[in-house]
């Protein structure tokens, strides 16, 4: 029975390239030997249909005055009036504006960022040492943003914070952090890169160790230094991978996760901090404006489309393409 | 297969937004489908027991607040002796179903947009009831009360009012509510003491609020030697007790007239921006969202005026006795809102006519839920979710009014607040057993806040101040949907403004935060609100539920002659 735990060489090979050996059509026997296999995709499949792919026909909402009792396809029609009220209100356009310049903010620094610490934890080269390390800027990831939040305010609060424990003692005046728009986004960005950054270490991580070290070996013996040997080997070692995550992250420019930015906003700088989805938490899930938020939230997966297919267009040059 | 991790973990995150809702939908439409299974199968069991004698009881469900307050070896609030006994002595078995207290409104949007919301809806807020109304989402109650109500049908001979309050524009009854004892539900408290140690009066005017606000900042009341004392409260719900003081309302009424109270905005934020730079006030206040700091700096006394939403009773047993550990030598009283340009106000008073309930449309067996409806409401029920068993919990003092026993068994009742909301206070039913009786006077702690409900009443009871409102909030008119998001959206705008002109130093005055704000509220269908309001003013002004109606009431009910 072994023989249908390991998938047999065909199934393995991409479909592109089109081998001579493969078989067209359905095949009974093919299909059974891959039953189990089949049956591990299932869950995955269901959660896509599910989740992701039924959803989308609620999105009709957006077109609809969608009421619970009507539900989604009964409610009426009311065309693009949800779309022309949502840009009257004052805010709509400063809402869009702050989601684009938070998530560009934190694809700017939040991106690199995994990137040079793993390049560092790649060089440590005490084991027990780089472990140890490696824990420990894992760990925020795995902390609910509910606690992060909580923790950041208090570090930059005026009356109790730390931060302005000292600069108090130092300066005599504390400083409003979490008042100023600048440093209230600066508080903002790095914070979520300082709770990602340690788990988003582990692909390139991974990426790094199938780097074949013969290249390291007669990189040194040419007398390549460590930074040499990280240009030139490292880095063109995991360029596909980078390139796909940076696709991948483009898709989210227009999302700027809620909890975190949900925590951390204050009505000082709403200016800056009020973004899609706090709106639609707001205005959709408090106020039951359903229809509006779906708007809103259409809008938003519109605009992230083009952004993933503009960078997809421009990976291609370099042959990077995702699809 | 990095991508396809990566694309599960974007995937969860999504989930927490759009595809909320959509998956909410979703979810709709399969629980739409179990439940009407499970109505269909357990209306055939009501039939099919009709020939049986003993006739079983139908299956409802309710929604009931959660407080977090039920102690943990009474349960949980939606499985206690309380919910067991309105099983068993009622006429249905009752699920309940918990709603948090203060995120009712996402809690009750997700259950009805899932189609699990219970039968019988319990909310206290008209805005969140009237987005069920707008939805759809209501079973109108005229028929159902005629055929199958008794009590509840007698009631609304009764007191006309509850019939009133509780249609809706449609001319429909759509709303069960209960009458309740007219008493201050906000208060301004200040600590007596550092007052007396200061020899400082209590603040008359919102000038002497700053001052006396600032001494008790600067000059070490406690007189512990450090500088780690607040003057003034200003998160949470002492918001709105100072915006009343400020008659920072919106929209107010001024010679019978309903304008946007500017000049209110103006001076308040003006006041605040004082305090903030002086450090009299707690500057992270913006970031105490639900006040709990402010609390804390309460019930550990090192803060000297704490405005607050109160119930007089829970406020002596939680805040004032947590007080009065930490700091014995502790004294409040409960002061006049202090005078502002606008005038000098009375604070917010309980709601006499208070819609509380509504039936959701989706109800299997509306008939069973009007009885329990009938059940809730006779005060036989009321008294014991409020007191307990007699001989047990309580026992009948010589005014004839309940008095708590002190024994072990204190903390089994207690908890039950929010199955009491279709109660109607005994008070008013035979001018009786009042929130005064409430106050067990043998316990010393109770007598003192039985003292401050007294100086509560003398404080606030001044029915020659206006009411800082147009009305009780509950029975503020409902705008239309697509006008109440957009004044709702320019309304946290102005009010960030505010909040902005506070904290921002000569940056960003207090002037040109009014003038941003105005413009806003000119672009924000400010206008449109306004004449809205005005035009439902005068038409309605004879006939609604204004604050000179609820003055009348509070007359009637303290015996004030005019």
């Amino acid at each position: 029975m072994n023989t249908t735990v390991s998938p047999p060489p065909e199934a393995a090979a991409r479909p592109q390239s089109g081998k001579p050996g493969g078989r067209q059509g359905f095949s009974r026997k093919r299909f059974r030997q891959n039953i189990p296999l089949l049956a591990m995709f299932l869950p995955v499949v269901a959660f896509y249909v599910i989740f992701k792919y039924a959803p989308i026909a609620g999105n009709v909402i957006a077109f609809k005055d969608y009421n619970f009792f009507d539900g989604v396809f009964g409610s009426p029609w009311v065309g693009l009036h949800n779309f022309e009220l949502l840009f009257t209100q004052s805010r709509t356009l400063s809402i869009i504006r702050n989601t684009l310049m938070l998530s560009l903010l934190q694809l700017l620094f939040g991106f690199p960022a995994p990137i040079i610490l793993a390049l560092m934890l790649n060089e440590v080269r005490k084991v027990l040492f780089r472990r140890v390390l490696q824990t420990i800027v894992y760990l925020p990831h795995f902390f609910n943003w509910v606690i992060i939040g909580g923790i950041v305010v208090t570090v930059f609060s005026m009356e109790a914070g730390t931060i302005n424990h000292w600069i108090e003692r130092w300066f005599g005046e504390p400083y409003p952090f979490l008042y100023k728009p600048i440093s209230w986004i600066a508080v903002f960005v790095s914070s979520g890169v300082w709770k990602e950054m340690g788990f988003g270490t582990i692909i390139y991580l991974a990426a790094m160790s199938t780097i074949d070290p013969g290249l390291y070996e007669s990189a040194s013996m040419d007398g390549a230094s460590k930074l040499r040997q990280i240009w030139h080997i490292t880095l063109p070692g995991i360029r596909s991978i980078i390139v796909i995550l940076f696709i991948l992250s483009t898709g989210n420019i227009m999302e700027v996760g809620f909890d975190q930015v949900f925590m951390l906003q204050n009505g000082v700088v709403s200016d800056v901090s009020e973004v899609i989805s706090t709106y639609i938490y707001r205005v959709g899930l408090k106020g039951a404006q359903f229809s509006l938020s779906a708007a809103m939230g259409l809008f938003e997966a519109l605009v992230g489309l083009v952004l993933v297919v503009a960078a997809n267009w421009v990976a291609r040059r370099f042959d990077q393409g995702l699809f | 297969m990095y991508g396809k991790h990566h694309i599960l973990i974007l995937g969860a995150k999504k989930m927490n937004k759009k595809g909320f809702v959509a998956a909410g939908l979703m979810l709709s439409l399969a629980i739409a489908g179990c439940s009407s299974n499970d109505g269909g199968g357990s209306a055939d069991n009501g039939n099919g027991a009709d020939g049986n004698e003993p006739k079983e009881k139908a299956n409802i469900s309710s929604a009931i607040y959660d407080r977090g307050s039920v102690p943990a070896a009474e349960g949980s609030i939606e499985d206690n002796r309380w919910t067991r006994w309105l099983s068993e002595n009622g006429p249905a078995n009752v699920t309940f179903t918990a709603v948090p207290r203060w995120e009712s409104e996402d809690k009750y949007n997700t259950l009805l947009a899932s189609g699990s919301a219970p039968d019988l809806l319990f909310e206290y807020s008209p805005a969140i009831r009237n987005i069920w109304y707008q939805q759809k989402q209501l079973l109108p109650l005229d028929e159902l009360i005629e055929e199958h109500s008794t009590s509840y049908k007698a009631m609304l001979e009764d007191y006309p009012a509850l019939r009133k309050a509780g249609t809706l524009d449609d001319g429909k009854l759509y709303y069960f509510g209960r009458l309740n004892e007219v008493v201050p539900n906000r208060a301004v408290l200040i600590r007596k003491d550092w007052l007396d140690k200061l020899g400082l009066e209590y603040p008359k005017t919102t000038e002497e609020l700053y001052e006396v606000a600032k001494a008790f900042r600067t000059e070490d009341p406690d007189g512990n030697g450090k500088d780690d004392t607040y003057g003034l409260a200003v998160s949470g719900n002492s918001t709105r007790t100072l915006d009343q003081i400020f008659q920072k309302m919106g929209f107010v009424l001024r010679d019978d007239e309903i304008v946007y109270a500017w000049d209110s905005f103006e001076e308040e934020a003006s006041f605040m921006k004082r305090l903030y730079e002086e450090g009299i006030i707690d500057r992270d206040f913006l970031n105490d969202k639900n006040g709990e700091n402010a609390r804390q700096d309460f019930v550990t006394g090192k803060l000297g005026i704490y405005p607050v939403l109160l119930n007089w009773k829970t406020f002596t047993t939680n805040e004032y006795k947590t007080l009065k550990d930490n700091v014995p030598d502790a004294e409040i009283i409960p002061i006049p809102y202090p005078e502002s340009r606008a005038g000098a106000f009375t604070p917010t008073f309980a709601n006499p006519v208070q819609m509380t309930a509504a039936i959701n449309r989706g109800a299997d067996n509306p008939e069973a839920v009007m009885a329990y409806v009938d059940f809730l409401i006779e005060p036989s029920t009321g008294q014991t979710l409020k007191y307990g068993v007699e001989g047990e919990h309580y026992e009948m003092g010589e005014n004839g009014c309940p008095v708590a026993l002190d024994n072990d068994k204190t903390e089994q009742v207690g908890y039950t607040v929010d199955l009491q909301m279709l109660m109607t206070a005994p008070y008013v039913l035979e001018g009786k057993c009042g929130m005064e009786s409430e106050f067990n006077p043998e316990v010393p702690l109770e007598q003192e806040g039985l003292d401050l409900f007294h100086q509560g009443l003398e404080a606030y009871i001044d029915l020659d101040r206006p009411y800082s409102e147009i009305t009780i909030s509950e029975h503020m008119p409902q705008m239309p949907k697509e006008l109440q998001t957009t004044l709702g959206e320019t309304n946290k705008t102005i009010g960030d403004l505010y909040s902005k002109a506070i904290v921002s130093g000569s940056n960003y005055t207090v002037q040109q935060a009014l003038e941003e704000a105005q413009k806003v509220f000119q672009n924000g269908m400010g206008p449109e609100a306004e004449a809205w309001l005005k035009d439902w003013y005068a038409n309605n002004k004879d006939t609604a539920f204004l604050a000179e109606d609820l003055y009348a009431v509070i007359r009637e009910q303290q015996g004030i002659d005019k």
